[in-house]
């Protein structure tokens, strides 16, 4: 045998026994070899130097520091939570209100093109009225989803839902004005 | 804590309940503190990183896998945690090659300036695991303060059992080293463990 597989096997009888063939030619090594003989006493004194070193204590305040920090992580993480909902919310707003004041104006500018008639101004007037009611009921969703909701992907599929109804309503109105000959 | 608690509490703590994540705190905070300083070497770090441990347990404790365990599981994060602060540190690293070319040969010339370094024995393990890069100072924690195998080391450290055994044996050589260093330059209480210990005791640290 020669010194580095002595080397290893030296290490490994640390961790477990060795079988008796290689505890065999590792004796009949160590016999001769005074340099692995040496390493060998040295990684025992290791051994056991380590296997004596006590555990400390951490700071009898460690469970209740633990539980704070996990306090504050989750404060802050449903802040995070809020915000995002929160900007999602007014991006549908606003998208909803650009909507809105087109649909208007293409409404106006028909109007302007055509002879006005008591019965259109007053047909175009409850069709805003409408738009303006879903547009109202939308903005009162989306806090009531902050409020409440818990589970995020639901208050997502509100905002949704609350952005496809807005389009259909100034489709609604965009559409019959292109048809009817005003 | 019996096993069928834990599996309780954990159970309990993965539904939310906060006072059973704190019973394994409880359970577990003396060996992952243990860990963290052994592998920081400063217990003031050493609390923090235990902490962060238990934190990140936390979160991700939905996606602990029952069948395993909970024990190798803290102590598994807790490696990964600590490793990450050693590599973060500043100045880099010295590979553990040029560590084994630099180790002083074991002779009988002791290097004069080093036979005075190490003076208890506390500061003498810190002493030879701050020598170890990160990769092999965990081998050799998780391998004499926590007794795990070879296959443990290396599922823990998403190792080979045979890179887990080569790191044992050539970071066994560094601190061997330091122990004959130790033992020039202190004759006189070769190995009186008993008295080495209690002086390191009653350090104020």
């Amino acid at each position: 045998m020669q010194c580095p597989e002595a080397s290893d096997l030296i290490s490994l009888s640390l961790d477990m026994p060795l079988d008796s063939s290689a505890e065999r030619r590792l004796q009949e090594h160590l016999a001769g070899c005074h340099t692995c003989t040496r390493e060998r006493s040295a990684v025992q004194k290791l051994s056991s130097l380590l296997a004596a070193e006590p555990a400390l204590s951490p700071s009898p305040l460690f469970t209740r520091n633990v539980l704070e920090r996990i306090q504050q992580r989750e404060a802050w993480r449903a802040l995070l939570r809020r915000s995002a909902l929160l900007i999602t919310g007014l991006f549908v707003l606003a998208t909803a209100g650009t909507l809105l004041v087109a649909g208007i104006s293409s409404v106006a500018w028909q109007l302007l093109g055509s002879p006005s008639s008591a019965s259109t101004i007053a047909d175009v007037l409850l069709r805003v009225v409408g738009i303006l009611l879903t547009v109202v009921r939308a903005a009162a969703l989306i806090p009531r989803t902050l409020l409440t909701g818990t589970n995020p992907a639901l208050a997502i599929a509100y905002v949704a839902a609350t952005a496809a109804l807005v389009l259909w309503w100034v489709k609604l109105i965009a559409r019959p004005a292109q048809k009817k000959t005003w | 804590m019996a096993p069928e608690q834990e599996v309780f509490w954990v159970q309990q703590a993965q539904k939310g309940d906060q006072h059973a994540f704190a019973r394994l705190v409880d359970a577990y905070q003396t060996p992952i503190y243990n860990l963290a300083y052994r592998m920081l070497g400063n217990p003031t770090e050493a609390e923090d990183a235990a902490q962060e441990t238990f934190l990140r347990a936390y979160t991700r404790l939905e996606t602990y896998d029952p069948s395993r365990k909970f024990s190798s599981w803290i102590l598994s994060i807790a490696s990964h945690h600590c490793v990450d602060r050693l590599r973060r540190r500043r100045g880099a690293w010295v590979s553990m090659e040029e560590v084994m070319a630099s180790r002083w040969l074991p002779d009988d010339h002791p290097k004069p300036e080093e036979q005075l370094v190490q003076r208890d024995q506390r500061s003498l393990i810190r002493g030879m695991l701050e020598q170890l890069p990160p990769q092999y100072r965990i081998v050799i924690v998780l391998r004499y303060w926590y007794d795990l195998s070879y296959e443990e080391i290396a599922e823990m450290t998403e190792s080979t059992v045979s890179a887990i055994k080569s790191r044992l044996h050539r970071a066994r050589l560094v601190m061997a080293t330091q122990i004959e260093q130790y033992q020039a330059a202190v004759p006189d209480e070769p190995n009186d463990a008993k008295g080495v210990s209690e002086h390191a005791m009653s350090r104020s640290f």
